[in-house]
Parts: C-alpha cells; sequence; structure tokens
C-alpha cells in the first residue's frame, strides 16, 4: 500500500466509525443577565429550537427552560465534520422575590430566548427628592 | 502534527468565561481530532470564538451548518475561494448589555473565522445560504466536473 492509499483508508474508517445521523446530548444553554432599571433580561443561546418544543415556566422560585433542537436535515448524508452537539436544552435559575411573577415575558428570536423578568414597583431605584 | 488554531484569548485568558471557552475549544480539538479525522484548514486571523459546525456530504454535494445564535444575516460574510470556504463575522454586544452592564456573560462575543477546505471542487454560482433560528445553512452542490461518473467497461 502506498502511503497515499493508507491514508485515505484512515480517513474512510473515521468517517464510517463516527456516528451519524442527529446529536442526543441535552445541554445548558449559554445565558447572558443583564439588569436594567426596570427587569432583568436573561439571554440565553440556543440555537435550532423549534417554537412547539420551548417553554418556559415558574414554579414557586424556579424558572426553568426547556427546548428541544429540530431535526437538522442531513438528508442522510455522510457527516465529514462535526460539532454541533445539542438535541436539546435544559436550565433552571433561581429568581429574588423582587421580580413580578406574572408580568414574565419570553421572545425566541434568530436562535436567542430572552426572558424578561420585570422588577416589583418596590425594588425598582427610585430617586428621593430633598426638601 | 494537527495545525491549532492561534486565539488570542487562548493565551491570555481572563477568569471566568474565558476559561469555559478555552475548555470548549480544547474539547473541540480532541473531537476533531479523534472523531472526524478532519483537519480544519486554520487561517491566521485572531478569532475571539470558534462557533460549532456541521457538515455533511450527500449526492448533490455538501451541507455547512454553523451554530450562530443572535446574528443577523448581514454580520456574517462567506467566501468561497477555489475549494476553501470561509465563513466569517463579527458578533457585537447587545444595546442592553452595553447600556446597562452585566451580571453574567457566558454568550461568546466577538469576531470568528472558520475556513474548510472542501474534498472535492463545487459550484460557485449555485451556492445557498439560510439562516433560521440562529443556525446558518451553506449548501454547495458539487461542481459537474466532480460528480461522481460510471465508467461502462467494454467488451471486446
Amino acid at each position: 500500500m502506498t502511503k497515499n492509499e493508507r491514508s485515505m483508508t484512515r480517513r474512510e474508517d473515521a468517517v464510517r466509525s463516527f456516528p451519524a445521523g442527529r446529536p442526543e446530548e441535552i445541554l445548558t444553554p449559554s445565558a447572558d443577565i443583564v439588569e436594567t432599571p426596570e427587569s432583568f433580561v436573561l439571554m440565553l443561546d440556543m440555537p435550532g429550537v423549534t417554537r412547539e418544543s420551548l417553554t418556559v415556566s415558574m414554579e414557586q422560585n424556579v424558572l426553568k427552560v426547556k427546548g428541544t433542537v429540530g431535526e437538522l436535515p442531513h438528508n442522510g448524508g455522510e457527516m465529514l465534520f462535526r460539532e454541533i452537539r445539542a438535541a436539546g436544552y435544559d436550565r433552571t435559575f433561581n429568581i429574588g422575590e423582587g421580580v413580578d411573577r406574572d408580568r414574565i415575558d419570553a421572545a425566541y428570536e434568530q436562535g436567542v430566548l430572552t426572558v424578561t423578568l420585570p422588577k416589583r414597583e418596590e425594588m425598582k431605584p427610585r430617586e428621593i427628592s430633598i426638601r | 502534527m494537527a495545525l491549532v488554531r492561534w486565539s488570542q484569548q487562548r493565551d491570555l485568558p481572563t477568569f471566568p468565561s474565558d476559561v469555559l471557552s478555552m475548555q470548549r475549544e480544547i474539547n473541540r480539538m480532541f473531537d476533531s481530532f479523534f472523531r472526524t479525522g478532519w483537519i480544519e484548514d486554520t487561517g491566521l486571523a485572531p478569532a475571539a470564538w470558534s462557533p460549532a459546525t456541521d457538515i455533511v456530504e450527500n449526492d448533490t454535494g455538501y451541507v455547512v451548518k454553523v451554530e450562530l445564535p443572535g446574528m443577523s444575516k448581514d454580520e456574517v460574510k462567506i467566501t468561497m475561494q477555489e475549494n476553501q470556504l470561509s465563513i466569517r463575522g463579527e458578533k457585537k454586544h447587545e444595546e442592553e448589555g452595553k447600556e446597562n452592564g452585566y451580571h453574567r456573560i457566558e454568550r461568546s462575543y466577538g469576531a470568528f473565522q472558520r475556513c474548510f477546505a472542501l474534498p472535492t471542487a463545487v459550484d460557485a454560482s449555485k451556492i445557498d445560504a439560510s439562516f433560521k433560528d440562529g443556525i446558518l445553512t451553506v449548501t454547495l452542490p458539487r461542481s459537474e466536473a466532480a460528480k461522481p461518473k460510471t465508467i461502462e467497461v467494454k467488451a471486446r
């Protein structure tokens, strides 16, 4: 076998041994947390998640976000390179007393889930006038 | 020995978000080395992060998928030179974060670049790219000359 042939065989083996089809891992999505005067804003990277599977729920002090990645249309081809690992995302956050639970809002756009947690009136920064 | 992408951030890590991205980068290196047998063609451009990419070869050509959450089509540039596919762009911080400050930053920001040498030539005029839910999909049909052909063996 020439050197070239050997390296080709090796590459073919590597391709074959490596799992085809969709990924299976449930990952913790990366999150940014920003505080504005009115609210806390959570931004979570959840690319490829379907809207139907996406849930944001609040139970007692725990905010839970969950979503499943839709089928990546690989058309039955062969994977040459594989780094995308998420089949879904799951994460919980402890939410403090300062958040108004009835007005929590969530939006999914460009693969990013944005959860806005408005502060209760008494938690908002206030300027105190000086007599 | 495999070439390793040079990253300014890896050389100058600051705790803690860079450690996380460093760990991801190392995992990625191991993954691509042991699992794919395919070495990425690294550019020399410094990159702050490296979005996860899948490449699939099918009957018609190649499908490249890149996770780019929060990015729009105007922020990404795709170029094809010979069989070298390059995807680059820059993710900017959200306005809200810039104005109010962050409590936590885990998501990746800054410039990125990924380059791949495709095994066969593609038809550059028929490359299609689309964005959906933060995933960029680039479809590259194989050029006519590179399509597999069956050669009939004549009996004499």
